[in-house]
């Protein structure tokens, strides 16, 4: 099967279009840019604390809002994800110095503020079996001699073999938390676990209620940190850029290094704007995206450049311009299968592989299509246009501008 | 190169069931990054300049000490920051005292002089070097005492790693990595705590005062320069605990300090007939005797035990002592437990701030994983259906290229014990996606030799020939953003940028070489005439 037979267009002669696509691509994005006031920082550069929890039940947002305010500070309270996982996440921006006892016992802040919101009819003697570590457990557990009253641990059993069968128990237990996304609704429904019988099971209702809510992850970043990292992003992203350049000059020449660097340039502006116009927020996996997308993009616009190379040994008489869109022509079905291939493996991370990705994913499917554009419509022409205006009278023999 | 096809099979059977090995079982040779497992990312900064100034202060005790045992008059050693100024000197002594700062400060600090007023002053400037020297002893140590305290808290498989620099080029950040930590707050407090321990003798006769007024009032307006005063958070006499600040006044030179312990573990105070949490210590040589000389000589007065700038007890010395004591003033095992393992893995030599934390519990990790799996299978199965529906038997050929080149990543990744993370995974699926690439390059090349009229082999050979090149060069660029990824990231990003690494690389021999053995046993053995492609 062929998707493209004897293509011959004259893409050369697409120069405006190409440049008001581009235009209006690059005005639409930024002009949200612009709007916002900017981009929108994660906590990974403005610093900050964003803690993400699971609950038991539907979030009331607002009652989170309030009751953190009072405890801990303003903080912005949304739902991300699927709906029915009823996940939440909490972000708080902004922290003064790295010493404030706020940034350092944060995370713990704002558990104590949810536990006194979302469990705070559970009785004071007994422990979240929600937050419970395996040693915890396994010691309480222990302490209640609940496998020697039923006569699983013999009397004379090692004191090992205690801390081992007790240990094993807890694992169980855990694990279990685990794989349900770590939240036991219900202590009774341990009971089809092996091992846990019921004896076992009031043991752990005496020391333990389920909690209504579970910690995913925190994540707190220093402003040092942060600022740090916005210099470090900046430089990564210009520098890969001008390892680029670097590179298509010496195997080609320095007005094909020109175009494909303005090629990956216009790209990663654009695809800047369109995250901002679409309400993604640059964080560090984001410039992961990008500079992977500096690499990848790239490769397209090498494929034309090597039919063009190809092709002004084969066929010295024609123009520059018949040689570029030949070129073009002669390669955009592979342009588009690499590309398209590559998409689909993004698009499916971007599909399925969860929130943290999101972002990551997201760069690198805008930014393949605009790459895979942005090979054909930037690259090639403004090279034509660099040669044409600034090429030195050698160049102007091997590339004959008629 | 490597013309018998036979040889070609062995080297690609070798390199497959190596990187099967060097992979299997993937339980064991794969080691999940924190943000799959679990665990609890920090990145600490260890306070330098604070340890500079305090040994700047230092030197400049001991400039005054030299000054008066040759009797050189002066009018001031004033020390500040990374400078000590020495004024007053007469002009008589200066040739001297040069001679002598240089001789005793020379290799820390650069001596200059100047005349002012009749006199001379000098001016020490601690170099660049000492100051680089200061500083990574400081890390360093504080990086090993970090490293002794993780292991006896007993995290499982920790890492530590210099991260980070000052003005000066050290590295004065930590990279704190920790699996599966059930209790970050816990760990944050262990790691934090300086745990500077002395004892002092409290002054027999200054009360414990709400404020430092108070206890100058006491003094007729100045502190004797022996003692200090310093925050009491401890019991008064088995009194129930006071909420206001309180201040006693001790002695400044200590007893002993943390460096005389061999060893402390938690116990139990029950000298009030209450069991109170306690921590107890046994003392070296030289501590039993500065410990045993001072408890004799001064039995019915006050010791305080000083953790951290905070008088935390002050016991009476009711008999002599020699190499063990007791600490008391906790509020709870769990916390003794704590402090013991900190004073058995000795102080901090400087403040640490933590400046970076990322905890991730393990429910979020497992989803993590099976999504990534989840999106990488969907994504495999459509590019393998592409591949054969638009390629036909050379997909598969395409395919079975794609399976090696993500077995030898595997196997390489293995090999290095690289760390598979969340983005990693990501990498693992792009390499898939780019993997195929290579392939389509060859094939639409090799398509198009034959619509120009080559023959099968003469078209597969000028295929392979001219998109070679085309594949090394897409795989450098994408190496050298790769590169910078790993320069940028830390943690979860480098793995990324690993996983992509290997993955090109693996590629090259995929595409190049694994995919031209199956068409050149088409070509040679099975004699095909015509090809499905």
């Amino acid at each position: 099967m062929e998707l493209f037979k004897n293509v011959n267009v004259d893409w050369m002669s697409k120069k405006w279009l190409f440049l008001s696509a581009s235009l209006i691509l690059l005005v639409a994005g930024w002009a949200s840019v612009i709007q916002r006031g900017g981009f929108s920082y994660s906590i990974d550069f403005t610093g900050g604390t964003l803690v993400k929890i699971k609950l038991a039940q539907k979030p009331d947002l607002d009652g989170l809002r309030t009751a953190l305010r009072q405890s801990v500070g303003a903080a912005d309270v949304t739902r991300f994800d699927a709906e029915e996982k009823n996940l939440v996440q909490i972000r708080m921006k902004k922290i003064e110095t790295e010493e404030t006892a706020s940034f350092q016992n944060l995370g713990q802040n704002i558990y104590s503020a949810l536990h006194g919101i979302l469990d705070k009819d559970q009785p004071t003697g007994k422990q979240d079996l929600n937050r419970v570590g395996i040693d915890q457990l396994a010691a309480v557990l222990r302490a209640s001699r609940v496998l020697e009253n039923m006569g699983r641990l013999t009397a004379n059993a090692t004191i090992e073999e205690t801390q081992r069968v007790y240990r094993d128990l807890a694992v169980t237990i855990v694990d279990h938390r685990t794989e349900q996304g770590g939240l036991i609704a219900d202590i009774d429904r341990l009971g089809s676990l092996p091992g846990i019988s019921n004896p076992v099971l009031s043991v752990l209702r005496q020391n333990y209620y389920p909690g209504s809510f579970t910690v995913l992850s925190v994540d707190s970043v220093g402003p040092k940190i942060g600022k740090e990292l916005q210099d470090k992003a900046g430089k990564a992203v210009l520098f890969s850029l001008l390892g680029m350049l670097v590179y298509v000059a010496l195997r080609f020449k320095f007005a094909f290094g020109v175009g494909a660097v303005a090629a990956l340039f216009h790209d990663v502006i654009i695809a800047l704007g369109l995250m901002s116009l679409l309400g993604k927020e640059i964080s560090l996996i984001v410039v992961a995206g990008f500079l992977t997308l500096v690499g990848y993009s790239i490769n397209d616009t090498i494929v034309v450049f090597d039919r063009i190379r190809e092709n002004i040994k084969l066929n010295r008489a024609d123009t520059f311009l018949t040689i570029i869109n030949k070129s073009i022509n002669q390669t955009i079905s592979r342009t588009v299968i690499t590309s398209g291939l590559t998409f689909i493996s993004v698009f499916c991370l971007w599909l399925l592989g969860g929130e943290t990705l999101d972002g990551f994913s997201f760069v690198l499917v805008i930014g393949i299509i605009i790459g895979t554009y942005s090979s054909i419509a930037v690259a090639s022409p403004l090279t034509y246009y660099w040669l044409k205006l600034l090429g030195t009278k050698k160049e102007k023999k091997v590339y004959k501008f008629a | 190169m490597f013309k018998s096809l036979k040889v070609r099979y062995i080297i690609i059977l070798i390199v497959c069931a190596g990187s099967a090995y060097l992979f299997y079982p993937p339980k064991e040779k794969i080691n999940f990054g924190l943000d799959l497992k679990g665990g609890m990312h920090l990145v600490l900064e260890v306070k330098t300049d604070k340890v500079i100034r305090a040994e700047v202060q230092q030197y400049g005790e001991r400039i005054k000490r030299l000054l008066e045992e040759n009797k050189t008059a002066y009018t001031q050693v004033l020390a500040e920051d990374t400078k000590i100024t020495l004024s007053g000197v007469p002009e008589a002594q200066s040739e001297a005292t040069r001679k002598n700062l240089k001789d005793f400060f020379g290799h820390y600090f650069d001596v200059s002089s100047k005349y002012e007023g009749g006199a001379v002053s000098f001016t020490l400037d601690l170099t660049a070097a000492a100051v680089r020297d200061l500083e990574q002893t400081t890390v360093q140590s504080s990086r090993d005492t970090l490293e002794r305290r993780i292991d006896a808290y007993g995290v499982a498989e920790p890492t530590l790693q210099l991260f980070g620099s000052t003005e000066s080029g050290t590295s004065n950040q930590i990279i704190v990595e920790l699996p599966g930590v059930e209790n970050p707050e816990e760990v944050k407090t262990l790691l934090k705590e300086t745990a500077s321990l002395s004892l002092n003798l409290v002054h027999p006769t200054a009360p414990y005062a709400a404020s430092l007024d108070a206890i100058s009032q006491f003094f007729g307006g100045q502190i004797p320069a022996d003692h200090a005063a310093v925050l009491y958070t401890g019991d008064y006499s088995g009194e129930a605990r006071e909420q206001e600040k309180r201040y006693i006044v001790v002695q400044k030179a200590p007893v002993i300090t943390g460096k005389h312990l061999t060893n402390a573990r938690a116990s139990q105070d029950s000298s009030l007939g209450l069991s109170r949490p306690a921590v107890s210590f046994t003392l070296n040589s030289e501590g039993a005797r500065l410990f045993g000389d001072a408890t004799e000589a001064n039995q019915g007065r006050q010791l305080a035990i000083i953790l951290d700038d905070k008088a935390i007890s002050a016991p009476r010395i009711e008999a002599k002592i020699t190499d063990s004591g007791i600490i008391t003033g906790i509020d709870s095992a769990r916390e003794s437990q704590l402090l013991a393992l900190s004073l058995r893995s000795g102080a901090l030599p400087a403040d640490i701030v933590i400046l970076e934390e990322r905890t991730v519990g393990p429910s979020l990790g497992l989803e993590s994983i099976r999504q990534g799996v989840n999106a990488g299978l969907l994504g495999l199965a459509l590019i393998v259906l592409f591949m054969v529906f638009y390629y036909r038997l050379s997909g598969l050929n395409a395919i079975l290229c794609l399976i090696i080149n993500v077995v030898i990543l595997l196997g390489v990744m293995g090999y290095f014990r690289a760390t598979l993370t969340l983005p990693g995974i990501a990498g693992i699926i792009l390499t898939i996606g780019m993997a195929v690439d290579s392939n389509v390059l060859i094939f639409e090349r090799i398509r198009e030799e034959l619509r120009w009229g080559k023959t099968v082999a003469a078209a597969v050979d000028a295929g392979f020939a001219r998109a070679s090149w085309t594949i090394f060069d897409a795989n450098v660029t994408t190496l050298i953003s790769a590169a910078f990824l790993y320069q940028f990231g830390t943690g979860p990003i480098r793995g990324f940028a690993v996983t992509l690494t290997f993955g090109l690389l693996a590629n090259l021999f995929a595409a190049i070489f694994a995919s031209r053995t199956i068409f050149n046993t088409l070509l040679q053995q099975v004699q095909i005439k015509k090809l499905s492609i």
